[in-house]
């Protein structure tokens, strides 16, 4: 961190600060769920009691803007917990300086990343700017990106050219040739989370010292799941040629590159992949036997997701004074926002505590 | 001067039709800082969320039209709003208009950025058929090849690698040629029964291939001509898109710079709206505005209401109650001072506004402790040069030239009393004392000015508190009347006995009187007021916290007094850096380049010592004045008064 956790020695600012920003984490990550209130919520009556029960947790904040409304939607229930993840995710990195808060400030942009996802859903489809508005995460925080001017192109070329001057134009005119020809926003989409997940990698590697080995082991482990995950699905789920899949996959990270997505492109078993990146004594992924690919995927997503989470558990009980304790509170309140999504999901269609543990990614602490 | 402008609380009442008319009204005087609507009870309980609905409508125009002059290069100019503001009817107006305008510029931005696209294309095209030209076969001919499959086009440089390691599975070549920007032109062969999977690769590599229309015919070099002159045809196309961009422009800056005034009028209205009280439908518009302001607004609320109006003044709830926003008056020669004071705070409404003491207390002080007739005359010009805004980039600190001047002359006349120009003692003879050969002398004389200034810091207090009406504060108080006769007492102890007029024991005896009641300042006052119990806390713990206040007190009288020896060791230091300049100039060697850099040497060093020293300087000034002065008497509580306004905006003939 400009100074901080990257030395053991730190100046006397950036140990006031880190411990700041610690002690900030710490008083955020009080809010997280505890295992009685997530029995509480998984046995709540219905969607609107789950609903009352998170009003009284550290998410009350959150549905604030809901309050007074007599049946809030789901979506827009949603919307507000996700927009109280990326605040987190912001207020976590506000303290740190430098190479530091430039990683928080990249990981926060994969909310902004969403929104301009769905804006081009939206125009695609021809969606009037104010539907396309109340579908999007209601972001506080300072905006990289003209957002009323973009809800107000008409076509998905004049969107891109309204992202002039931001880095995202560059991967968006690429695709242009491919949208154009397909008539869909695949190529657009995989040219955004690609350029998107390159550059946070590359936030990564210009962390020095001591901070880069957490935010390692936490983003690019999950960049790393990101592409293998990517590279299972356009083949299960796509269809892909072994050329197509290579070419829209990440060329290169922590701990893949593209023999290894070719390989997945050609056939090789989750175990097998597993194993040579992370060893096979860490991802247990013996349930996936005998499991056809349509079932298997799923399967292996939650799967990589919990590991992905027990490092963040661990990262949080860490070395008090580095970024592992931020970011590994900022992954596991964004995981915790998505189980809470989940579960409110899983009370709206009537389904049982069980089966929604089921799909839940927190295990039993 | 030294006390805020007095104000008046006023209740305006008006029904709802006649609310936007009233409160523009209000606003265009600009003399009343508004309540809250959440501090007016009931009638803030009902008040109007529709406007702070809107509020979030105009931010989002104003941006969008912002956005939209700046595509088309449109600068921000003041413009005139013809007729009144409506801020109502404006958000539909606003939003058709801009659509209306948007769509054009969007038709025409998107087609210069495809004809720019299609050129770029063209000419890669052309590149591409400038190094098929010496093969001299028909361009049908090498579409139609027997065994190998080819393809022509542009991809991301960032892509290459990635492609290759993806065709793994046939044999290929692919020939980068030519860069552009970060795209690459590239020829990619293979044989003709992998065409398709050549092609899935090179399409998810993001590529995008020149392919030629069937209308093309001939060889490399005939297709070449014909890829030229369409070039020529859509440049020339791309022009005419420009110039119509440029007119549509020329055409609707007008109109936008109007509509930005008009919706930042709209915003500012809303804003104020939102804090209005609202109950069926009668609005309350309750603010604080300078009394001698309210017949004003009184006679221009009532105008534009036609009698539709009740106006109501009363005099601002007592402290405690309300915090009564605080108008600083103080004349143009003080006013760039109240900048140091709110930096600080901003005095609250009964209290004294310190910035005239300030604003002489602090270029003495600044002038003791850099008394240089050359550097202050240097620090005068440079805030006259500030203050006659010649430079125009340096407007912004015109203030400051009235700080910078004041300075400035104040340490000119010091250095006319140390004899000090630039660093040199012998130019002129010293009128008072030179700081080097008399240091003694000017310390005693910096605490006596300490002294000066600490009694007025004292006399501020008592005003403070008496205007308070606090009988515990203008009594008992460290820095009420016992502290100040506590203070002198004190003084009198040290000072007689050195003046050798004996140990002045009946003054000793004063003083811990004063410290005693001091001491008992609480129970006193509670006494002479008829509160009970006397003591609030059990009376041990009263005499042990109350002796240590009284204890604390005498410490900072005499660490605050002698704080001020600060000025005169300052102005030794002066004399002593100047002095290391001339020994630093006199180290180089003679003849005409040894005089040069001396001339460099003495120039840079005062440059140094005007520029470093004069911070640091005026840092002390500023120390002395806020811990040691203001310490005294000023909480800096307040809240500035920030009446409603409009964005400076100029209006048509009907307007506000």
């Amino acid at each position: 961190m400009a100074g901080m956790a990257g030395a053991f020695l730190p100046s006397p600012m950036a140990a006031a600060r880190m411990a700041g920003a610690n002690a900030r984490v710490r008083g955020l990550a009080a809010r997280l769920l505890s295992d009685a209130q997530w029995d509480d919520l998984l046995r709540a009556e219905g969607f609107r009691g789950a609903l009352e029960l998170l009003a009284t947790t550290g998410y009350a904040e959150a549905l604030a803007p809901l309050v007074g409304e007599a049946n809030p939607s789901l979506r827009r229930v949603e919307r507000q917990l996700w927009a109280a993840s990326a605040r987190n995710c912001w207020r976590a990195g506000a303290l740190v300086q430098g190479t530091a808060r430039s990683v928080f400030r990249a990981w926060w942009q994969h909310w902004e990343l969403e929104n301009l996802k769905t804006v081009f859903r939206g125009v695609h489809h021809g969606l009037d700017h104010q539907a396309v508005r109340d579908l999007l995460i209601p972001l506080e925080q300072r905006p990289g990106l003209p957002w009323d001017a973009l809800l107000h192109e008409s076509t998905v070329l004049g969107l891109i050219e309204r992202t002039d001057g931001t880095h995202y134009v560059n991967p968006l005119r690429n695709a242009i040739p491919a949208y154009l020809r397909d008539e869909t926003l695949f190529a657009i989409e995989v040219a955004l989370d690609v350029r998107y997940y390159r550059d946070v990698a590359q936030a990564v590697q210009r962390l020095s010292g001591a901070d880069r080995a957490p935010a390692q082991l936490l983003l690019e482990t999950y960049i790393d799941i990101l592409n293998v995950l990517w590279a299972y699905r356009y083949r299960i789920y796509y269809g892909l040629s072994p050329e197509e899949i290579v070419n829209y996959t990440l060329w290169r990270t922590w701990h893949t590159d593209a023999d290894l997505v070719r390989d997945i492109a050609l056939g090789a078993s989750p175990q097998d992949v597993v194993a040579r990146i992370w060893g096979d004594w860490r991802v247990d992924l013996s349930p996936l036997e005998g499991l056809a690919e349509g079932q298997m995927l799923p399967l292996l997503e939650k799967t990589l997701e919990r590991y992905w989470r027990g490092l963040a558990v661990k990262a949080k009980r860490g070395f008090p004074f580095g970024m592992g304790v931020l970011l590994g509170y900022v992954i596991l309140d964004e995981l915790e926002c998505r189980d809470v999504v989940r579960a409110l999901e899983g009370k709206a269609i009537g389904w049982s505590p069980e089966r929604i543990r089921q799909v839940l990614v927190r295990g039993e602490e | 001067m030294f006390i805020p402008a007095e104000m008046s609380e006023v209740d305006i009442f008006c029904y709802q039709d006649d609310v936007e008319e009233v409160a523009q009204a209000v606003a265009s005087l600009g003399v009343m800082h508004l309540m809250d609507a959440n501090t007016l009870g009931k009638w803030g309980e009902d008040t109007g969320t529709a406007w702070s609905g809107r509020i979030s409508t105009y931010a989002a125009y104003e941006a969008r039209i912002r956005q939209l002059m700046e595509r088309l290069g449109i600068a921000e100019e003041s413009a005139v709003c013809e007729g009144r503001l409506d801020p109502r009817g404006d958000v539909a107006r606003v939003a058709e208009r801009l659509d209306a305008i948007q769509d054009q510029v969007n038709q025409l931005t998107e087609k210069v950025a495809l004809l720019r696209r299609d050129i770029d294309r063209w000419g890669l095209t052309s590149r591409s058929l400038a190094i098929l030209e010496p093969l001299s076969i028909s361009l049908a001919d090498l579409r139609t090849l027997e065994h190998v499959h080819m393809v022509a086009g542009t991809l991301p440089q960032e892509n290459l690698a990635r492609l290759e390691a993806s065709l793994f599975r046939i044999p290929y070549n692919i020939i980068p040629l030519y860069r552009q920007g970060d795209r690459v032109l590239v020829f990619a062969f293979c044989a003709q029964e992998h065409a398709p999977i050549l092609e899935r690769a090179l399409e998810s590599a993001f590529l995008d291939p020149l392919a030629l229309p069937d209308e093309y015919a001939g060889t490399a070099h005939d297709v070449r001509a014909q890829v030229e002159e369409r070039i020529v045809l859509e440049s020339q196309e791309l022009e005419t898109t420009q110039v119509a961009l440029q007119h549509l422009a020329e055409d609707v800056a007008g109109e936008l710079r109007e509509m930005l005034v008009r919706v930042r009028g709209d915003h500012a209205m809303a804003e104020a709206m939102a804090h209005f009280g609202y109950r069926d439908q009668v609005y309350l518009i309750a603010g604080y505005v300078p009394t001698d302001e309210v017949p004003r607004l009184r006679e221009a609320v009532e105008a534009v209401a036609g009698g539709r109006v009740t106006f109501e003044e009363s005099a601002p709830y007592g402290p405690g109650q309300r915090t009564v926003p605080t108008l600083l008056r103080n004349g143009p020669l003080f006013r760039p001072m109240e900048a140091l004071v709110s930096t600080y705070g901003v005095p609250g409404y009964d209290e004294i506004d310190p910035t005239p003491l300030v604003g002489v207390t602090f270029a003495l002080m600044f002038g003791v402790m850099f008394g240089d007739l050359g550097s202050g005359l240097v620090l005068a010009l440079l805030g006259a040069l500030l203050m006659s805004r010649w430079v125009p980039s340096l407007e912004r600190l015109a203030g400051a030239g009235v700080l910078f001047a004041a300075c400035g002359l104040s340490s000119s006349i010091f250095g006319a009393l140390y004899g000090s120009v630039f660093g040199i003692e012998d130019l002129i003879p010293a009128l008072w004392l030179r700081p080097l050969d008399d240091i003694p002398r000017l310390l005693l004389a910096s605490v006596g000015f300490g002294v000066v200034v600490l009694n007025l810091g004292f006399v501020a207090h008592l005003v403070t508190a008496a205007r308070q009406k606090a009988l515990l504060e203008t009594l008992f108080d460290k820095n009420g009347v016992a502290g100040l006769l506590l203070y002198w007492s004190l003084g009198g102890l040290v000072l007689l006995p050195v003046l050798g007029y004996g140990m002045p024991w009946w003054l000793a005896g004063v003083a811990v009187v004063l410290a005693g009641s001091l001491m008992a300042g609480e129970p006193l006052t509670r006494r002479i007021t008829g509160q009970k119990p006397l003591l609030t806390a059990p009376l041990g713990e009263f005499l042990v916290q109350s002796f240590f206040e009284v204890f604390e007190a005498v410490v900072s009288y005499l660490s605050n007094t002698l704080s001020y020896v600060r000025l005169g060791a300052f102005a030794v230091a002066h004399a002593g850096l100047s002095m290391v300049v001339f020994i630093l100039a006199g180290m180089l060697g003679g003849g005409p380049a040894g005089a040069v850099l001396r001339v460099i040497i003495l120039v840079l060093g005062n440059l140094a010592i005007i520029g470093f020293e004069g911070l640091i300087v005026a840092i002390q000034t500023l120390r002395l004045e806020y811990y040691e002065l203001f310490g005294k008497f000023f909480k800096g509580a307040g809240v500035p008064f920030r009446p409603l306004t409009l964005p400076p905006i100029e209006c048509g003939p009907e307007g506000l």
